[in-house]
């Protein structure tokens, strides 16, 4: 037996003794039906349709959004009105010593989240000693929370007070398998209240947030001015339960009979996996040969080409941010999260490198 | 029969502990130990010297699960059969699954190596308790019982291509899991 295979024996050998829970909760799992799955695909698809042909039927009451959530999408009508099912008016408040946290309205699906969240500070620590005013008099929003994004529940008697080393062994096996991409932005200070206000959004990579259960968890480490320092020590918490629904549409790619990998598109992000190959694993292998060593950028399958071409011809441009992964054996996993919201019967074809997968015909 | 009824059996050393035990778990034991020995006649063996090994243990121990303590003690056994050799020349299966976990584990190089195998097993343990019930399962079936992929993509309803890149997924995760915390094997 080679070495790898020996050090794999021997890993094999190693978890023989993992806690018997986990072994028997292995056997007793029962998958949904395959059937099952290959009806919610489809399902899935049917969804949007449903959606658009309700939007143009009938009025319903939907969640006005927030200013910070106006200010920063700029939807128009349509897309309030279809991504109704996407924003939802939360109201959770967390008080944490003396510091409240409140989600105001969350918008997303069950992979990203776009969160709307007050953070109001004592009084003995106005804002406006925190923040500086720019040449135009406007305040300098220079001041953000540090957070995490937990699956679960935490309250925050359970982390009040801890020190980061002690904070960091609380979180051992509480975060999310694969974690994300995070983003955060101060939007607003009310110094009549002495809350600052902010954008934060998360998108998981991999699997769904829904997936690890009904309860979301956002945790503020601390609060620092640009310099890094703490003017808040944290650590605060506040967990609900996301509702957030939107449409995705889930394709397979396949080349000659093979399923090859897998597209996944909603209003917020597209996601691409390539599964592993050996005709990408020999394309990597020659362009290695060829220029030495690879950074991912150079390598030859790194960065499919990809865009979402709408119906009336022209490419979606609100891709904001990408992220993935490349492997040498040619698997790829790779993230654009959108920075505007796409309307999904707007979308005409995916591309995907040589692979074109059509959405709608237009017809 | 409730797995504590099977336990009582044991404790009083009753023979139908034996013949409950087997027509209860006996199909999944014998899939084990075939799973790793890929001989049918051995894996009847190892399962029958399960079934002894059991009967020895019970009393004094008292499993809090059953099917677990079982599945440990002959996948001890299967392992012990299994001449890596002739597997490593006529039976891949095994060491696909071998060469797999392999991908798990950090370079030997970019690590030191001071950790006793308990503590290795806790990060594992913890990684799977983070995941997601359906990936853990998938995990356990691939890598602890050891289950074809074939056979685990039908289960499961994926394409094997879809649980192919689930599986290398879910070892890349481990296997930076195991690298923030500096675990060699």
């Amino acid at each position: 037996m080679n070495d790898n295979s020996q050090r794999g024996a021997a890993l094999f050998a190693l978890i023989q003794d993992l806690e018997p829970d986990l072994i028997q909760a292995a056997a007793d799992f029962v998958p949904p039906c395959p059937s099952v799955r290959r009806q919610r695909r489809r399902g899935l698809i049917g969804l949007v349709a449903g959606v658009l042909l309700l939007a143009g039927a009938c009025a319903y009451a939907v969640v006005e959004w927030s200013d910070l959530f106006r200010d920063h999408f700029q939807p128009s009508t349509v897309v309030i009105e279809q991504l109704r099912d996407s924003v939802e008016a939360v109201g959770a408040t967390a008080v944490c010593g003396d510091y409240i946290l409140t989600i105001n309205q969350t918008l997303g699906d069950s992979y990203t989240i776009y969160l709307d969240l007050d953070i109001t500070f004592p009084a003995s620590q106005p804002l406006w000693e925190l923040l500086q005013r720019d040449a135009a008099g406007e305040w300098d929003l220079s001041i953000l929370p540090w957070v995490d994004f937990l699956p679960g529940r935490i309250a925050y008697e359970e982390v009040a007070g801890l020190n980061p080393e002690q904070l960091e062994d609380f979180l051992q096996g509480r975060r999310f398998g694969g974690g994300g991409s995070l983003n955060i932005e101060a939007a607003g200070a009310d110094m009549e209240t002495n809350t600052l206000s902010c954008l934060i959004s998360f998108t998981k990579r991999g699997d769904s947030i829904s997936s690890y259960g009904p309860w979301l968890t956002l945790l503020v480490r601390e609060i620092n001015d640009p310099s890094g320092q703490a003017v808040a020590p944290g650590p605060y918490v506040i967990s609900w339960q996301p509702q957030n629904i939107s449409p995705q549409l889930e394709y397979v790619i396949s080349d000659s009979g093979q399923e090859v990998g897998q597209v996944l598109l909603s209003s917020f992000r597209l996601e691409v996996e390539l599964y592993p190959s050996e005709q990408r694993a020999a394309a990597y292998a020659a362009a290695k040969a060829e220029q030495g060593e690879l950074t991912f950028g150079s390598k030859p399958y790194s960065y499919p080409q990809v865009s979402v071409t709408l119906l009336d011809g022209s490419h979606f441009t609100g891709p904001g941010s990408f992220g993935g992964t490349a492997s040498d054996d040619g698997y790829v996993n790779y993230r654009l999260i959108f920075n505007e919201i796409l309307l999904l019967d707007q979308v005409a074809s995916i591309q995907v490198g040589d692979y074109t997968i059509i959405v709608n015909s237009g017809e | 029969m409730e797995d504590d009824s099977i336990i009582d059996l044991y404790w009083q050393r009753s023979e139908e502990a034996i013949t409950a035990t087997a027509d209860k778990y006996g199909q999944r034991l014998q899939g084990l130990a075939f799973n790793i020995t890929h001989s049918r006649p051995t894996a009847e063996e190892c399962v029958n010297d399960a079934y002894h090994a059991a009967w020895n243990s019970m009393p004094p121990q008292r499993p809090s699960y059953l099917l677990p303590f079982l599945a440990q003690i002959t996948r001890r056994l299967a392992l012990g059969r299994l001449d890596y050799e002739r597997a490593q020349k006529r039976d891949v299966r095994l060491t696909l699954v071998f060469d797999e976990l392999a991908d798990c584990l950090p370079a030997a190089a970019s690590v030191d190596s001071q950790w006793e195998d308990g503590q290795i097993l806790a990060v594992i343990g913890r990684f799977l308790r983070s995941l997601p019930a359906e990936q853990r399962a998938v995990f356990l079936c691939r890598y602890w019982y050891a289950e074809p992929l074939a056979d685990l993509a039908s289960r499961f309803g994926y394409s094997q291509s879809k649980l192919k890149s689930l599986l290398y997924r879910l070892r890349r995760q481990l296997r930076s899991e195991l690298e923030q915390e500096g675990v060699e094997l």
